[in-house]
């Protein structure tokens, strides 16, 4: 007996509304991000699961490759994202400490 | 090939067998060593740093540009690895790609190393 | 990777090898020679990018299948080098007025104009979310590049959190699209969504994630809110090229994507763009309509441009000529909106903030040059012959009527005659207004007047004859006829 592909593409949904509804909800400039990580990462569960299932029907690999090439690209891109981000809210918080978005909002109309 | 709840049965051992190691042992240095409890003992660390404040205090950032920098050459490990598995398969033109793309890093970390990013205050 | 490989990318090769060399350059050289040097390497290279790669080139693939390079990756190529060029020609006085590192700012732009040329080569799902993502998390940075000015901060972090957002909204939709068709390529894809149809949840699923990803990035109302704070508070040259690069590339996707990949559910998602095209002109004209400031005002005015290009692409069955209005409008959209923000550098004012509109009064008088080149670029947005941002709107309406979006055609002329007052509220605030006694001092910008005289010209000579441009328009939009 093997874990369904459905089992996996439910755990990823959950996972992504989960990140979503705390990006919307959430007023933390950190925890935000991580609620986006937490979204890319149930992309790559789906991918993986995604995968799986389209190597099985492929013949040979027991993966197919262009989706578990996909998950590496994501990996990275979500390192690069977070750096960067970090180091916006850090530069951010240097000028006026607080990283509540609702706090930071100085432009009107 | 063991059936797939098998496996799941070994995790679950393993987890019982590791617990039940780790509890056993330390249930029994209670019971047999002798225990004669004073201040100095009782401390977090008995002869280092007195512990001040919560550990939810507040770090320097300048530890956060090393962590980052961290962070973004720890992630070019990831191409690293199906990279050195395929090595001999790849020949020379796949040490040459992988030598342009570690260059093109190297390139970032000496402009962070000449910005002065890198100086410990 | 073979050298043919290679020798495929090779424009895209030259820009980052110039982003490298930019980096080593400023490392290196002290402050003097790094002023003068540093522009000149960017321009000098992203010059030989555009001439290192074919104009007209028969679809060719490379890298196993992950790159394309046809007529429409030549047009963008071409498009992204001119506005890093005219970006980086605005930029060095501002730069180093407001003491913003200039070495970083040049390679930051250059990164960002790689990734949204990797996105007009790409024919796989894993292509363009690199290159997406290549083009936009430099743009943060661009944004958030003013350390030390709140409105940069703040403008950085929205833009952050909000285009991290929908790159994750984009990823999901792609995994989805993976899931159900077990490819990654956009031919794969396509067959898959052919033979399947709008039948069943999954597909509806990755439609409604990847369209709202994309209108995230184009800023499309209503997934717009981040654009004028975004704009407004970015330091003025980043502005004029966050305001028009990524809103090219995310049309390039959006058109490599919907049509080259989703095309067979045109019927169903066209309809979809033509009611998002109107709410997103409409709604950017309006609010624009009440900003004092014009840096806001052009930054609604830019959402308000998105909606005339997206209807565009809703009209897609009306055939190449769709295709084509969209990139001749994306072309002309990027050099006006750039032009005209570039023009708010004149005004040297505290921090990233644009001027209000009376600090403009009397701003012919002062800078005459650069009065009438934001002229230029105002009329030319408005859509007033001869300009380039006429043509646009012309060749624009054509396919819309043709596709049968009477409605939307009317739409559009309502909102030009719209826009028409803001615009030249502008032109008439410059040319008919005394001077105030406290109107902000001017820079002292000779390359930003040479840029922006050469936009300017531009500007007016496609605008009276833009045969060739639209006819290089049309040969870049062949691929998505079907």
């Amino acid at each position: 007996m093997t874990v369904p592909l459905g089992a996996f593409i439910a755990v990823s949904a959950v996972l992504f509304f989960l990140g979503a509804a705390g990006v919307l909800i959430r007023r933390n400039a950190v925890v935000i991000l991580m609620c986006v990580e937490l979204m890319l990462n149930a992309s790559n569960l789906a991918l993986v699961a995604f995968s799986r299932r389209a190597g099985q029907l492929g013949a040979g690999n027991p993966l197919d490759q262009r989706g578990s090439v996909f998950v590496v690209f994501v990996f990275v891109i979500a390192a690069a994202e977070v750096a960067v981000g970090l180091a916006i809210i850090l530069a951010a918080y240097r000028n006026r400490p607080t990283v509540n978005v609702d706090e930071i909002h100085e432009m009107k109309g | 090939m063991p059936d797939y709840n098998l496996s799941y049965f070994y995790v679950f051992a393993f987890f019982l067998v590791g617990a039940g190691f780790v509890t056993g042992l330390l249930g029994l240095s209670r019971f047999i060593a002798p225990r004669k409890p004073s201040i100095e003992k009782s401390r977090t660390y008995e002869s280092g740093e007195e512990p001040v404040g919560q550990a939810w205090g507040r770090y320097p950032s300048h530890f956060y540009i090393f962590a980052l920098l961290f962070v973004v050459f720890d992630v070019e490990v990831i191409f690293l690895f199906p990279w050195a598995v395929l090595f001999r398969s790849l020949g020379w033109s796949g040490l040459i790609e992988m030598a342009v793309f570690i260059l093109i890093l190297v390139v970032g970390l000496f402009y962070a190393w000449r910005k002065q990013v890198l100086r410990w205050y | 990777m073979s050298l043919d490989d290679l020798n495929t990318v090779l424009p895209e090769v030259v820009v980052t090898a110039t982003a490298c060399l930019v980096l080593l350059a400023d490392a290196i050289l002290d402050r003097k020679l790094a002023r003068f040097w540093l522009p000149l390497l960017v321009v000098l290279g992203l010059i030989s990018a555009i001439f290192s790669g074919p104009i007209t080139v028969a679809s060719h693939t490379a890298f196993g299948g992950f790159v394309v390079v046809d007529t429409f990756t030549a047009f963008f190529r071409v498009l992204f080098c001119i506005l890093a060029i005219f970006a980086t020609i605005v930029a060095p006085e501002y730069l180093e007025r407001r003491a913003i590192p200039a070495g970083a700012f040049y390679a930051t732009i250059l990164f960002s104009t790689v990734g949204a040329m990797t996105i007009a080569l790409a024919t796989d799902l894993i292509t363009i979310f690199v290159g997406l993502e290549l083009m936009t998390i430099p743009i943060y940075v661009l944004a958030g590049m003013a350390r030390r000015d709140r409105y940069s901060n703040e403008a950085g972090l929205k833009y952050f959190l909000l285009g991290a957002f929908s790159s994750a909204m984009l990823l999901y939709g792609f995994a989805w699209l993976y899931g159900l068709s077990g490819t990654t390529t956009f031919v794969g894809i396509a067959e898959a969504v052919a033979k399947g149809g709008l039948t069943d949840g999954a597909t509806l699923v990755a439609l409604a994630l990847v369209t709202v990803g994309l209108a995230f990035k184009a800023a499309v109302v209503p997934f717009h809110q981040w654009t004028p704070d975004a704009y407004d508070g970015a330091p003025t040259p980043a502005t004029a090229f966050m305001s028009v690069a990524p809103k090219a590339a995310a049309f390039a996707a959006i058109l490599r994507i919907m049509i080259g990949s989703l095309g067979p559910l045109g019927l169903d998602w066209s309809a979809v763009f033509a009611i998002l095209a109107a709410i997103t002109m409409t709604g950017g004209n309006v609010v624009a309509l009440v900003q004092g400031n014009v840096k806001r005002m052009l930054a609604y005015s830019s959402i308000a441009h998105t909606g005339y290009i997206l209807a565009g692409v809703a009209a897609y069955q009306a055939g190449a000529s769709a295709s084509a209005a969209v990139l001749f409008y994306v072309f002309a959209y990027g050099i006006m909106n750039l032009g005209a923000f570039a023009c708010l550098i004149y005004l040297d004012l505290d921090g990233t903030r644009g001027a209000s509109l009376d600090e403009l009064n009397g701003f012919a008088r002062r800078q005459p040059a650069g009065a009438l080149a934001f002229a230029v670029f105002l009329i030319s947005l408005t859509g007033i012959p001869p300009t380039i941002g006429f043509v646009a709107k012309v060749f624009i309406l054509q396919p819309v009527l043709d596709a049968g979006l009477v409605w939307l055609a009317v739409a559009i002329a309502l909102n030009a005659a719209l826009a028409a007052f803001y615009y030249l509220r502008v032109v008439v605030h410059m040319y008919m207004y005394d001077v105030d006694a406290n109107a902000p001092r001017l820079l002292r910008t000779d390359l930003l007047s040479a840029g922006l005289g050469i936009a300017g010209l531009a500007v007016v000579v496609i605008g009276i004859v833009p045969d060739g441009l639209y006819r290089w328009a049309l040969q870049a939009a062949a691929p998505f006829v079907r």
